[in-house]
């Protein structure tokens, strides 16, 4: 059966992407949305719905609904910001998706901006909080369980040892990612890497060593989604948009379900019936891996390998380049550029565009994004492809 | 916790993370189980008990089996001196919690056996 697009991104743009501070969240915010205002050909008078997420470890309403007066943008017809965790980006594309699709809006921006790295202090610093998985108030802080990247390791440590794997699997996820980014003039790490430099590299939070974990960055990026119409009669390079899940099942990372899933199991095939794919469709993945291990993951999760196999599918090659599926294709949040949800995005639409230049994957009709958070418990995803309509 | 005016008159009711946080301030392990359905609580769900009265508290056997764990490494907090683990531990009755395991990071194995204990300060924590 074929089916036709759901809708269409027909712009991207960046700020600029600094370990230096470059300037406010939402300064970095306008600079993004006016560079994916040009990229697609649109005026701002022509804009008229603004999504935007801001990270949870941002202060509180530092990228705002008032940015609209910062930008001086018309009469919107759409404007919230979109808070899911780690998903939030992701659906922030289904938002304005749907908006779209209804009728509610013509043309809408979404927009993520952050400013993790700040002077004198390690960037990872910013993402330190206690966490609570207990519900108790206090318990995971009187264990010094701080951060996302506590919570990650643990499940990490537990598939693992659940599938016999080791150090040396997370590892070439690492390198397989710094290959592509070695092909990407947007990442910020792109010195290749073998297993001895990933070894040397300092635990950070075991097994997660430096290398295992995402690269933050300051800055923002912007996508313009539109209808399928309005695309076509565009007639510029467009990502389309054919599926739209999400999954929150109460599941996580730590305690997944029986067969070793959480919600991005249900988030993935819901993305992948809408736009009437299988898992065996998918010809390349674009995932939200803050974590080397939340990669390997993922590919399990969305039903691209079986469970305990994405490590040895990954040091075989096969996720790198010249590789059956290629994974992360712009070096992900490991080596290109931590953000958040919009680096797994914003290289699916600079994919389907065909603007890929050395990282180019031929094969890019059915293209796998996600996005989660939480550890692991709140999941988003979509299926993007430079055609039209799928068969 | 938001009090309906027709409970005014009541006195505070204790939820149930409060009742086994007095249990365990006296050392002591308990787990809740439903009384409607014999069913042990997880700890992320205990506030979610509507009424403490729901559940009884049993001594938990102390038996455990280690989940899995982590070695921070990289200094967060100035009470937290690195090396340290951090442990999620499954007990016997099957709720998970967070803790910390008394034995160097190079001993720990995923799914070895475990034992309750308490340290100086009254935390609870497990000894292999």
């Amino acid at each position: 059966m074929r089916r036709t697009a759901r809708s269409a991104i027909i712009g991207l743009g960046f700020s600029e992407l600094s370990r230096a501070p470059i300037g406010s969240i939402a300064d970095l915010a306008a600079s993004a949305l006016r560079a994916a205002l040009d990229d697609a050909g649109v005026t701002l008078a022509e804009l008229d719905g603004l999504l935007l997420v801001q990270s949870e470890t941002a202060e509180r309403g530092a990228l705002g609904v008032r940015l609209r007066d910062d930008l001086g943008c018309g009469d919107l017809a759409l404007l919230n910001v979109i808070e899911a965790k780690g998903s939030s980006v992701v659906q922030m594309v289904q938002q304005a998706s749907l908006a779209v699709e209804a009728g509610m809006a013509r043309m809408v921006a979404c927009v993520f901006s952050d400013t993790p790295v700040v002077p004198n202090t390690g960037a990872g610093q910013s993402y330190v909080r206690p966490t609570t998985l207990s519900g108790i108030d206090g318990w995971e802080e009187r264990y010094g369980l701080f951060g996302a990247i506590g919570t990650y390791a643990l499940a990490a440590q537990r598939y693992l040892a659940r599938f016999g794997l080791d150090d040396s699997h997370l590892g070439a996820y690492a390198i397989a990612c710094r290959k592509w980014a070695a092909l990407n003039p947007l990442a910020l790490l792109r010195k290749q890497l073998d297993l001895d430099t990933y070894y040397a590299s300092p635990f950070v939070v075991q097994p997660f060593r430096l290398l295992d974990c995402a690269f933050p960055v300051n800055g923002a990026a912007a996508v313009i989604v539109t209808s399928v119409a309005r695309a076509a009669a565009a007639g510029r390079p467009t990502a389309f948009i054919h599926g739209m899940g999400q999954g929150h099942n109460g599941y996580s990372g730590l305690r997944t379900n029986d067969d070793g899933t959480t919600g991005g199991r249900s988030a993935a095939r819901r993305a992948m019936a809408m736009a009437g794919i299988a898992p065996a469709d998918v010809t390349m993945c674009q995932f939200y891996d803050a974590f080397s291990f939340s990669g390997l993951f993922a590919l399990e999760d969305c039903g691209l390998c079986e469970a305990g196999e994405a490590g040895a599918f990954v040091a075989a090659g096969s996720t790198s380049p010249g590789g059956v599926l290629p994974v992360n294709t712009g070096g992900g949040h490991l080596s290109s550029y931590y953000l958040q949800g919009m680096t797994p995005l914003s290289e699916a639409v600079i994919q389907a565009r065909g603007h890929g230049g050395l990282r180019q994957v031929a094969r890019n009709d059915v293209i796998l994004v996600n996005g989660s958070g939480g550890c692991l418990e709140f999941h988003a995803a979509m299926i993007v492809s430079p055609h039209e309509t799928l068969a | 916790m938001t009090t309906r005016p027709d409970d005014s008159a009541q006195t505070s009711v204790q939820s149930a993370t409060d009742v086994f946080l007095a249990f365990l301030a006296k050392r002591d392990l308990r787990v809740a189980r439903l009384r409607s359905s014999g069913k042990f609580i997880d700890f992320a769900e205990l506030n979610r008990v509507r009424s403490p009265d729901d559940c009884e508290w049993v001594r938990a056997s102390g038996r455990a089996r280690l989940f899995s764990y982590v070695v921070y490494h990289r200094q967060y907090h100035p009470d937290f001196p690195v090396p340290y683990n951090v442990a999620a531990v499954v007990l016997e009755e099957g709720p998970l919690l967070i803790s910390t395991i008394a034995a160097e990071h190079q001993a720990l194995l995923v799914d070895m056996p475990l034992t309750a204990a308490f340290d100086d300060a009254g935390r609870l924590i497990f000894r292999p």
